[in-house]
């Protein structure tokens, strides 16, 4: 990591008092609304404490186009804090995945700034340097002839981890998220909780800055989901965590602000 | 970061295996199967050499190689629905996890080939033993083909899975009201997304590989080689030496440019563009000799026959030899009920497809393409085709006193000469 990240002070706040803290800055016609998440942690160093001046993640104007139709349109918040989780809620289409595809350097702007852990998100340099600082925990999925271990160790080495370390980090976050017992089953056959911590597992074991989570709460129990949500909550302590669903409710389970997207604009959860 | 910005080295014994684990039974037994109806279909009845196992394999790929594609494109799409795309492109080795899956699914393929070959081979061998000869490029090519089917699937279902749009196949609109609607529409979206695309890859290659073949078969539309190189080889004719390395060039050479392309999209690197340069030059080599040894592909060839003397001289080509006491058998009952008529038979002979048939001071000759059951009936009636118009024939030839051969020529037919 480049910093000790900060631990956050988590904040459980439900419904409309979770957003007590933002404020809408401007709109074009109702369509561009402006959100701030102003949670900035306590970094115990000094240049931990400078770099916390620039906010993790900084959205303005941002859009983003594919072909003739615009997947986001003119989004603009700010999440400061560099440990914590924070939510996007919106339904189907409205642009959830796009953004998280912006925010991991894997798509480029149409339009807009984008910055993310200080990088210009516009720029090729930026977009390469950030997707080595971030996981991106994908829409849940089960790719199929890999164990548990298997999927951790292959994203361990996707993440060029040294391979004297990689058997222990593998070995660490299979602990973190308890799938020490399900390491070798097959991730087409184990339960769907299991499965999506297994995910969790592979998209964190080289420790990213900030993790980015779709999907991960949504076709799921309501038991099964506050179990993930507790680990999720577990792992707001090391990294700025950014989940993105469809039910506001849930999210609301782990991560403090929710930002709400409809059909690519953003808005207040 | 900086904890995990080293390079980590070594094998990733991971990926191996679960790309082994994923496409090795999903694509090794479509292959296979599809691969053995194709060279059955494509054995010429009765031809026990390797020269026609050589065809038969090469026409396989014309039934496994769309499978193939189809399937490996059904492995590329479930992979990156599964979330593991996502995954390998935040990496620096962003190609690796595909093009690993491709190996993988290539390998898986040619051991379909292999076994594919294994069962022509060991149907050869059941027949006794096995004349001719195996040219290596021709098998060598035939696998090119295959993996050039199953690198164009993959390359398909990759583009169309491109990351630039979050749902790229079905884009499902929300719908008013519960979410529960939306969910099954985007489901059953996702699901016949995942199908058709597969199948429609099947179908086209398969289309593809049919309209080559159909073309192929008058001699005139070389393009068709492009696509796919089966080809039937005939007893009578042999294929200009070159054509198949050729072939392998040019599908070898499409293949790598295929996959380096993939790996420069993946990684935006230039090494691979390198690489790329080298494959296209290779693949235009290819098509070149291709181009210029398919313009007359087929060369009479000039095979000496095989021959029995008694009671009748019957020669056929040696490819037909274990046919010749059948043949013998049944010309002797046509030859002994014309014995002492002008239409005598003393000879027999087979002719290439196409060659015209004369009967020359009792030297007949018979057209037998293939040793398919009743071909003994099929030589026969054709001989006492010939014999019956023989003896009713304007022009006619007998034995005088003296032993003399007189003829009388007509005006209005004359004899051709059989092109053997």
């Amino acid at each position: 990591m480049d910093q000790a990240p900060g631990l956050a002070p988590r904040t459980e706040q439900t419904g409309a008092g979770r957003n007590a803290g933002t404020g809408e800055n401007a709109t074009d016609g109702g369509r561009r609304v402006s959100v701030s998440f102003g949670r900035t942690a306590a970094f115990a160093n000094s240049a931990a404490a400078e770099e916390s001046c620039q906010p993790t993640i900084l959205a303005n104007r941002l859009g983003l186009r594919h072909r003739r139709r615009w997947l986001l349109r003119s989004v603009t918040f700010s999440a400061g804090a560099r440990a914590g989780a924070l939510g996007i809620a919106g339904d189907c289409g409205a642009g959830k995945t796009a953004l998280l595809t912006l925010l991991a350097g894997l798509a480029v702007p149409a339009r807009g700034e984008l910055r993310v852990l200080g990088e210009d998100m516009r720029t090729y340099r930026g977009r390469t340097k950030i997707r080595r600082r971030v996981g991106l925990v994908p829409p849940p999925g089960r790719p199929s002839g890999f164990t548990v271990r298997g999927l951790v160790t292959h994203a361990a080495w996707l993440s060029q981890l040294p391979a004297s370390h990689r058997r222990a980090r593998v070995a660490g976050a299979l602990d973190r998220l308890n799938l020490s017992g399900w390491a070798g089953a097959l991730m087409s056959a184990v339960p769907e909780d299991v499965a999506r911590r297994a995910w969790l597992a592979a998209c964190t074991v080289h420790e990213p800055d900030l993790l980015l989570v779709d999907g991960m709460l949504d076709g799921i129990t309501d038991q099964d989901a506050l179990a993930l949500a507790r680990c999720l909550g577990t792992l707001t302590v090391a990294m700025a965590v950014l989940i993105a669903g469809r039910d506001a409710e849930r999210l609301a389970l782990c991560c403090g602000p929710v930002l709400r997207l409809t059909d690519g604009i953003a808005g207040n959860g | 970061m900086t904890e995990g910005a080293g390079p980590g080295g070594g094998v990733n014994l991971a990926l191996l295996a679960a790309a082994g684990r994923e496409a090795t039974p999903i694509m090794l037994l479509p292959v296979t199967v599809f691969g053995i109806a194709g060279a059955w279909r494509a054995l010429t009845p009765g031809m026990f050499g390797w020269d026609f196992a050589g065809d038969a394999l090469l026409d396989s790929i014309r039934a496994s190689g769309p499978v193939a594609a189809g399937v490996a494109a059904w492995l590329t799409i479930r992979s990156e629905r599964s979330g593991l795309g996502r995954l390998e492109r935040l990496s620096r080795r962003s190609a690796a996890g595909p093009l690993t899956r491709l190996g993988a699914a290539a390998s898986a393929a040619l051991a379909g080939y292999a076994l594919t070959a294994g069962a022509v081979a060991a149907w050869l061998g059941v027949h006794g033993p096995v004349t001719g000869s195996l040219q290596a490029a021709e098998v060598a090519a035939g696998a090119a083909a295959l993996l050039v089917h199953v690198t164009a699937g993959f390359l398909i279902a990759l583009l169309c899975c491109a990351p630039c749009c979050p749902a790229r196949l079905l884009r499902v609109r929300p719908l008013p009201g519960p979410q529960v609607p939306t969910d099954l529409v985007q489901a059953a979206g996702r699901a016949v997304a995942a199908i058709v695309l597969p199948a429609a890859v099947l179908a086209a290659t398969w289309a593809l590989d049919t309209c080559a073949g159909a073309r192929r078969s008058d001699g005139t539309a070389w393009p068709g080689l492009l696509v796919s190189p089966d080809v039937h080889h005939s007893p009578f004719t042999e294929w200009r030496a070159g054509l198949f390395v050729a072939a392998l060039t040019w599908f070898g050479g499409v293949a790598a440019t295929a996959i380096l392309a993939s790996g420069w999209a993946l990684t935006r690197t230039h090494r691979y563009a390198i690489g790329f340069t080298a494959a296209s030059v290779m693949a235009g080599v290819g098509l070149g000799h291709l181009h210029a040894g398919a313009a007359h592909p087929m060369t009479p060839v000039s095979a000496s026959v095989v021959c029995r003397s008694w009671p009748l001289v019957v020669c056929v080509n040696p490819a037909f030899a274990p046919a010749l006491p059948q043949l013998e058998a049944a010309f002797t009952e046509v030859a002994a009920g014309v014995s002492g008529t002008p239409a005598a038979v003393y000879s027999v002979t087979q002719l290439p497809p196409g060659a015209s048939v004369s009967s020359r001071q009792g030297g007949y000759g018979f057209h037998l393409d293939d040793l398919r059951q009743g071909y003994a009936l099929r030589a026969k009636s054709d001989l006492t085709r010939q014999v019956a118009w023989a003896l009713n024939r304007p022009t006619r030839k007998w034995a005088t006193s003296t032993g003399r051969a007189r003829t009388r020529r007509s005006t209005t037919w004359r004899p051709t000469t059989g092109d053997s």
